[in-house]
Parts: structure tokens; sequence; C-alpha cells
């Protein structure tokens, strides 16, 4: 629930959830963008429901942009057609393409289906591929390794047996977790890895250079908007 | 059930669209932008051949004194008193559109229905000053028309070829005030008929102490009593406002089955404990009688009363429009029940 929940900018950066509203924060303020709202919208299944909730918003109409940005999970295709839908459907502009704008009637919509160039995954695999030569993060694949060996991996539809163990069901947050955990200071979620600790997550990387540009070119957000 | 409402040129509301309205519609929206008058807009829509239908909204809105003339008595109808722009309303119901258009007609011909003789030559007759002619359409077909005409401090009404109605309609103010003569008519009309239990079961979601009814009479009309097992009878509205605002409403629905009850500020008189089962009420209420229910509120508490409605069938019932106002014109926001809840639950403003 948000306490007091208002739009006070013109533009907004919508995302699935809190990790994503923290990781977001820390890459605007890096990119210097201080005019954009980030706002939580949808997490997994809420995300149509949200969407129309936020466009009914009464203020929204004063709003000049807005970007979605969705994790692609199993099918980048299909969650850009997914969110392609439900903008034509709410008579928003659609852009054509993940990473590419449109603007009607002085509106700019922008999608960005992480983690960008992959065709699969979320955030934690884009902030992972920053790290990809960390030692802690070689470490972190060699316990996944280990799961990997001892441990079923749950087909899609197949029940579980009782007193099984089965591989973590989402590999990215797994790795991820295992990263976070063996870092000198513990922080248990990347969103507030990003946020609170500089540094965790070098934003300057090349892994980010997809979403910096979409943000600060495609967008035209940049420090001075 | 009425799917979409046009409206142009009726008070504040200049030009209003609405679509998604589903057979529980809640409006919402700022003070004065025109929830209560939406309501008088579909009153106005349906009353017809009543003389008094232009005024009755005065009475609602506690106006009980005005200039009886035109300008004093239509003059408030029209958007900023410009009598020269027609009113006109437009609905879809059951797939039918059907259309209303009020017009000041400032040069009325009076229709005579008495054949003059020829030795009559003394006769001339009068012509009404000014009139509001109210013409129906039902698909494009010219359905009947009413001329309204204000004469000696009283308001008149000649009738042309008028079909039939096809929708009762009524009307429950913010405050519900007792009517106790119309309401003893309903009343009995459903005892007659055997159908008062439904009323007594609804009303124990305020009042679970309550046994039963009946029509009383006291002087030249007939109060409604209740026995609440005090050892004697005691007036319906001696049990709080949240019984008698629920008495009208289910009074309403069970004797206008297939019509439409209107509702203004809905949560009048209920305490948020029991919005919940008021909702289910409704829903269940509305789907057994095939009535149309479409209520006002400012609520927040009302809204997320709402929450309980779990069942999928249920949900589809309901809806909630926003009104707002915006460069002059009405926008409505229309939120289906799912929509709705995610923004209650993100505590996001939706009224």
């Amino acid at each position: 629930m948000d306490e007091n929940f208002e739009l006070k900018q013109q533009n907004l950066l919508l995302v699935e959830g809190q990790d994503e509203v923290n990781f977001f924060g820390a890459l605007l303020k890096h990119l210097n963008i201080e005019s954009v709202q980030i706002v939580g919208v949808g997490g997994k299944d809420n995300f149509k429901p949200e969407l129309q909730a936020l466009l009914n918003i009464s203020g929204f109409n004063d709003v000049k942009s807005y970007a979605i940005i969705r994790d692609a999970d199993r099918s980048k295709a299909n969650t850009l057609k997914s969110i392609k839908g439900l903008l034509k459907k709410h008579k928003q502009p659609v852009p054509p393409d993940h990473a590419e704008t449109a603007t009607a009637n002085n509106l700019k919509v922008g999608i960005f289906i992480m983690p960008g160039n992959a065709a699969e995954g979320m955030l934690e695999d884009l902030c992972l591929q920053a790290v990809k030569n960390h030692t802690v993060l070689k470490c972190a694949d060699d316990y996944l390794a280990c799961l990997e060996t001892n441990l079923e991996t749950l087909a899609n539809g197949q029940e579980k047996e009782p007193g099984k163990q089965y591989f973590p069901k989402n590999r990215a947050k797994a790795r991820m977790h295992s990263f976070l955990a063996g870092m000198h200071e513990y922080i248990p979620s990347v969103g507030e890895a990003a946020y609170k600790k500089e540094g965790y997550f070098d934003l300057t990387a090349d892994a980010f250079k997809e979403l910096r540009d979409f943000l600060t070119y495609k967008m035209g957000w940049s420090g001075s908007t | 059930m009425i799917t979409s409402f046009h409206v142009s040129n009726f008070k504040q509301l200049n030009s209003l669209d609405l679509t998604g309205l589903t057979p529980i519609t809640i409006i919402g929206g700022k003070n004065n932008v025109g929830k209560t008058t939406l309501l008088e807009a579909l009153i106005l829509f349906y009353d017809r051949s009543n003389p008094s239908v232009t005024v009755r909204q005065f009475a609602w809105r506690g106006v009980t004194a005005i200039e009886v003339s035109p300008m004093g008595v239509w003059g408030p109808l029209f958007s900023a008193y410009d009598i020269k722009q027609a009113i006109s309303m437009e609905l879809t119901d059951d797939k039918v559109k059907e259309r209303v258009v009020l017009t000041h007609n400032p040069n009325p011909r009076r229709v005579l229905t008495t054949k003059i003789s020829k030795e009559d030559t003394s006769y001339i007759p009068s012509t009404p000053p000014e009139a509001l002619d109210i013409e129906y359409y039902v698909s494009g077909k010219d359905v009947g028309k009413a001329h309204l005409f204000i004469e000696d401090d009283k308001i008149g009404i000649n009738i042309e070829n008028m079909s039939p109605y096809r929708k009762n309609t009524i009307y429950i103010s913010s405050d519900a005030k007792p009517n106790s003569h119309e309401e003893a008519k309903l009343f009995g009309k459903l005892d007659v008929k055997g159908k008062t239990e439904e009323l007594i079961e609804s009303l124990k979601l305020i009042e679970p102490r309550l046994k039963s009814l009946s029509a009383i009479p006291i002087g030249d009309s007939s109060l409604i009593h209740g026995d609440v097992g005090l050892g004697r009878k005691i007036p319906l509205s001696f049990m709080g406002e949240g019984v008698v605002k629920l008495f009208h409403i289910v009074l309403a629905v069970l004797s206008f089955e297939n019509g439409i009850v209107l509702i203004d500020e809905i949560e009048n008189g209920f305490h948020y404990s029991v919005h919940d089962k008021l909702w289910l009420l409704l829903a269940d209420l509305s789907t057994r009688h095939n009535c149309q229910i479409i209520a006002t509120t400012h609520s927040w508490e009302i809204l997320e009363g709402l929450k309980t409605v779990t069942d999928a069938a249920q949900q589809e019932l309901f809806s909630y429009v926003r009104l707002d106002a915006a460069e002059g014109k009405i926008i409505p926001k229309v939120y289906t029940l799912d929509v709705l809840l995610a923004a209650l639950n993100r505590n996001w403003e939706v009224r």
C-alpha cells in the first residue's frame, strides 16, 4: 500500500516491484535525472488492473511521458506483445518495439523489457552481467552447480513429491541472492544493494548501457529534464 | 440494462459520454462535478407524462421556493441557463438506443381537442406564452412528445402519441426522508402478494432484531412500523437512518423489478461495518430482480466494502465511474471492479 500516493512529476517510470524501485532510484540518481517519479506497478499478476488504475488517477492527464519496464521472464516477445496490447486497449501511444518510444497527443510512452538484449530474464540477470567477473559470483555459481547436481529440477506442470527437494524455481534470483550473501556487508535484495550501497553494481558498466541509453536518449530524460 | 448514457447541455453536464455501465454502477467525483445531476438526468429521461418531472429535483435539493416562470422553472435545467441550446440525452438499454430532447419553445401552439361550432364565433383559443417541448425517440423513431407549459402558476402538460413507459425509475435522495404515503402504498402491494419477507430479511442487515413490518394507519396516512421485540411496534424511522434508507432501497428494488434505482450518497446512514454485506445484498437483489442500481458516493470506506465481492460472477456486476471536470468538460474515468480494487489496495485516490 502506498501512503498518501500522489503524482508528483510529469514523467513516470513504471517498474514491477520494490526491488526495481530501489534499483532505478539508484540508476536515475547516477544519471542525474531528477524529474522522474518511479512507481511500482503490477508485480507479477496485477500489472493489467494496476496500469489502468494508474491511467485513471486524477492528474494523469498532466503526465508528459512514461516508460514501462518489465521483466521478460520466459519470453521477451510475449511480454512485449502483452504490454503493447494493453496500451492499445487504453488508447495510449504504442511503441513499436522494445527500447523504443511512441508519441501521441503530447504524451510519450516507452517500453523496455529487461534484461535488454537477451531474450529472457529479469533485473537480476542484468545486474549479474555487470559483475560477471566478480570473485563472489564465481563462488555463487559453484554453489548453484552443486545444487543442480544434487537436486531435481521441477518441470513446468510437474507435481512436487512430498519431502523431495527441488532446484530453486527462479535461477536468476537464487544466483543473485547467493552473490549478495557472499558480499562482506549483507544486503538482502538487488534493489537495496544498488540503492543503499554505491559500488555493488557499477552503473557505468556496459551491461547497463542499453538501459542508460533508453532512459536518457529515447525517453529524453537527462540531468536537465 | 443501461450500458451507455450521453448527456449534453443539461445543467453542468454540458457534454458527458458515459459507457461501461453495469448492473451496479457507482459514481464518484468531487463536489459539484455532476454526480447527482447525472441521476436527475436519468429520472428526467424516464419520468414521462408527469407535469412535475422538471421540478421534483428542486425538492430533492432542498429548494422550497422557485419563481413560477419558464426561466425560473426550466432555466436551471439548461447548461449556463442557455435555453436556446436543446438538452439531449441518449442511452443504450439492452442494445436499444433511446433518446430524449428537451427544447424551449418560445412560440408554442396549443393542441385543441374541442370542436368549435359555427355558432361559437366568440371563442378565441388562448396560447400559452412559452413551453418546454420534450421529444422521445426509440431506435430513431418518434414515440411521443410532451409539451410542458406554465399557466395560472401551475405547470400543465400536453401529450402527443406517447408510447407506454419502458422502465420504472426511482430516486432515493441522500437523506432518504420518509414518504409515508408512497411507502405504505408500495409496501401494501408487496404485502398483498406475500412478498414482505425478503424486505424484512434484508433489513436485518442493520437491525437484526426485526421480526415483522406493518403499515399502520395514523390519521390520514399510514406509517410503516416494525417489531423489534419491545412489546410494541415502533415507526421505522425510530430505528435509525440506516434502516430507513435500506428500507427505501429494498422496497424500490422489490416494487420495480426490471427497473432502475438511483441512490444519492449511498454511504449515508450505513456504519462501515455493514458496507461489505450491503454490497453483497445489492448484488443479490439486482440479479434476482433484474434491477439496475446507480449510486453516487464520496466515501472511500463504502468503496473498500467492495473488497468482499470475491465471486467472479458478482464482480462482473460492479463498476465505478469517477467524473472529472477538465477544461470545461466532464470526463468519466471508468473502473471495472478488479481495477478499482487494485487502486484501493495501493491506496491510490479514486474519488
